[in-house]
């Protein structure tokens, strides 16, 4: 009798473990549908966001249209710009958790005193907004050169980049500080 | 000593003549009237302009011109040549604002700080040639690399194609012309393709125990660029004839005209003997010129390269290229492509030219050829001798970095001549490769004075009144335009744009990049 009961609580074990099986498959078999036909549709990023810059060297001298020529504009549309001469900022960064987050990068282009000291920010380059960013991935990764207009030849700058979490620039995410260059 | 005074007189006389031509004709020469000074302005560029007010300097063409003195003159700053930018005014007047403003209290000096365009210039070499610049800069071909220079853009750049061994140069691409030398201004953008031919030996021959002639235009031996054609005519002498032609030649017909496109040798061959004239019928006799067959009407040339019709028969002749040839036209009696009836009211002689068919392959990521566009990894195709094939990347943001093998150097194409096998690679790249998406470029404004900047779409409102952080930047997508306008506060008026604006009008920016703009408002 006791081994008909245990023989009746196995089967019904079975019977479960094979249902759960059904179960799991075909809600596999949905996802992957949704995956096929609804590819935007995707699942939540999973863990806390992060972002952070990677390195950013910084290539003084550069002519404005010469970096749009780098960037893919055509040397005749570049022609209509001005040709300022300012340096390049080459930046890299990560991102975990913005997937499709629109993320504003700011720049800020300081003076350098002689005995290496920060001076005061160039007027007009203060938490000036280079772009807008969005990451595609809940991991994802990129790299911009930025061009920025640096006022006077000669005298030593540094340039610092902030990513914010917000367009208002209330929730900075990181920063980076660039080496000295000279203008 | 008389004559030395003379002399002396004379010289003192001539020195007075060329001061008053000095004061007359060179207005900068003459000193100014009293209460009066002399303003000058220097530029450089034949398009740049610079106008004063009170009105008197228009310079490009006046550049001086007198002012009372202690008038306040505006110097502006109309247009800069577009070889040049402007990085600020010198002498005088400072600032790299468009205009400046000069007390004339005195003679007054000023000049624009103008500099002259960079440019890249590239140059791509199809075929066994080189080119070279002057000023130096460019030694494009086989073994050399330099084949993008950077130059002043407008000026003076010449350059000069210069062919291998067994090569002849052939064309340039736009801008230049068809001589080997090409002279041209730097543009803004450019390029240029030099093409070379290859020059192949052929020749001419005889023989046979008869005795005969061989002439041949422009000669029966030598080397000639790939897209001549040799003309050989056999004449046989009394008491031999003519058998005919063997080699880049066959058939019957005295006349054989072959392409140069490879080497080549044809003989014509004579024996003893009169050649029996033909009873009761009409000759046809054909040649064909290089590798393809004639047929119809009883002809089967290669083999049968003569027969005889009755008068007024209808004889339809075609050509047939082998493999590895293409039909170029028909000679003789014949003419045109088609293929060609003739009407036997008399003796008819035929030719048909063929040129060799050449395979161009490329070996690239993305690299078209004509009638394999778009093909990637290798493309291979077969041409017609002397054909001119250019090979392109695809469209942007593809760009080819480098073209080799027989093409070689720098520049979106390359041309060809399709005279022997070619093989051509390319390395391509892409626009820069990013991940994460770029959703706007930031555009930021700075306003001096008592005056707002508003933009179009409202998303950027800056002004004495305004939270910088608010309203004096914004992100806008790429590639857009973004219109900026400058409404001055009541009392105040807008003196204009700095930055990556200029002038007084509406400031138009294209968002290819993080742009700074700066308005500056006055009383």
């Amino acid at each position: 009798m006791a081994s008909e009961e245990r023989g009746g609580r196995g089967g019904r074990l079975i019977t479960w473990v094979g249902w759960l099986g059904v179960v799991a498959t075909t809600l596999g078999a949905i996802a992957g549908l949704i995956a096929i036909f609804f590819p935007q549709v995707r699942p939540p990023c999973i863990g806390s966001s992060k972002a952070s810059f990677q390195n950013a060297p910084v290539f003084p001298g550069v002519p404005f249209r010469q970096h749009l020529v780098r960037q893919g504009t055509s040397p005749a549309d570049a022609q209509a710009e001005p040709n300022l001469v300012g340096a390049e900022v080459r930046f890299t960064f990560e991102t975990d958790g913005f997937r499709k987050k629109n993320l504003p990068v700011t720049y800020s282009l300081f003076t350098v005193a002689e005995d290496g000291s920060l001076g005061p920010v160039v007027a007009t380059q203060d938490r000036a907004l280079a772009m807008t960013i969005r990451p595609e991935d809940c991991s994802d990764q990129g790299s911009y050169d930025l061009w920025v207009q640096v006022p006077e030849g000669g005298k030593r700058y540094r340039i610092l980049l902030e990513l914010y979490r917000d367009k208002e620039l209330h929730n900075r995410i990181d920063l980076y500080e660039t080496e000295i260059f000279h203008g | 000593m008389r004559g030395a005074g003379r002399a002396g007189r004379k010289v003192r006389g001539a020195l007075s003549l060329v001061a008053l031509l000095a004061v007359v004709v060179v207005p900068a020469a003459r000193p100014a009237p009293a209460g009066e000074f002399r303003l000058t302005v220097a530029v450089e560029g034949e398009r740049t302009l610079v106008r004063s007010s009170p009105a008197g300097i228009a310079c490009g063409a006046r550049c001086s011109a007198v002012f009372p003195a202690g008038t306040i003159v505006r110097l502006t700053l109309v247009r800069v040549d577009p070889s040049f930018w402007f990085e600020r005014w010198g002498g005088e007047c400072v600032g790299d604002l468009r205009t400046c403003l000069v007390v004339v209290d005195g003679r007054r000096n000023v000049r624009l700080v103008l500099h002259r365009n960079q440019v890249g210039f590239g140059v791509s070499v199809g075929g066994p040639g080189r080119v070279r610049s002057s000023p130096a800069g460019i030694d494009c071909g086989v073994g050399h690399d330099l084949c993008e220079g950077s130059f002043g853009q407008g000026t003076k750049l010449a350059l000069t194609a210069t062919s291998g061994a067994a090569a002849a140069f052939a064309t340039w691409g736009a801008p230049c012309g068809k001589a080997a030398r090409c002279v041209l201004r730097v543009p803004a953008e450019g390029f240029a393709t030099a093409t070379f031919r290859h020059v192949y030996q052929y020749a001419v021959a005889k023989s046979g125990s008869g005795q005969g002639d061989v002439t041949c235009q422009p000669s029966c031996a030598g080397a000639l660029p790939s897209d001549q054609v040799v003309t050989a005519t056999a004449t046989a002498q009394p008491g031999s004839r003519f058998d005919g032609w063997s080699g880049a030649c066959s058939g019957l017909r005295p006349v054989c005209r072959f392409a140069s496109d490879g080497a080549a040798q044809a003989t014509a061959t004579f024996s003893v003997g009169e050649p029996s004239p033909p009873v009761g019928a009409v000759p046809l006799v054909v040649t064909s010129g290089g590798s393809g067959r004639i047929s119809g009407g009883g002809i089967d040339c290669g083999s049968t390269c003569a027969t005889a019709v009755a008068s007024g028969t209808v004889v339809r002749l075609s050509a047939k290229p082998t493999a590895s040839s293409v039909f170029v036209g028909w000679d003789g009696d014949c003419s045109g492509k088609a293929a060609c009836e003739l009407t036997m009211d008399g003796p008819k002689s035929v030719g048909a030219v063929f040129r060799r068919l050449y395979v161009v392959s490329s070996q690239g990521p993305a690299i078209s050829v004509p009638r394999a566009a778009g093909c990637r990894g290798r493309c291979k195709r077969l041409f017609p001798s002397d054909t001119l094939v250019t090979l392109s990347a695809p469209a942007p943001p593809t760009t080819v970095d480098w073209f080799g093998g027989d093409c070689h150097g720098v520049g979106p194409k390359c041309r060809v001549v399709s005279d022997a096998e070619l093989e051509i690679g390319a390395s391509v790249s892409q626009a820069r490769s990013v991940k994460a998406g770029l959703t706007g470029y930031g555009i930021n404004v700075s306003v001096s004075g008592r005056g707002t900047v508003v933009s179009k779409d409202g998303s950027i409102r800056c002004g004495y009144k305004s939270s910088v952080v608010d309203g004096c930047h914004a992100s806008f997508e790429p590639g857009a335009t973004v219109e900026l306008q400058a409404l001055p506060a009541k009392g105040a008026r807008f003196v204009g744009w700095k930055g990556f604006c200029v002038g007084t009008g509406v400031c138009r920016l294209k968002m290819t990049a993080t742009k700074t703009v700066y308005a500056i408002f006055g009383r």
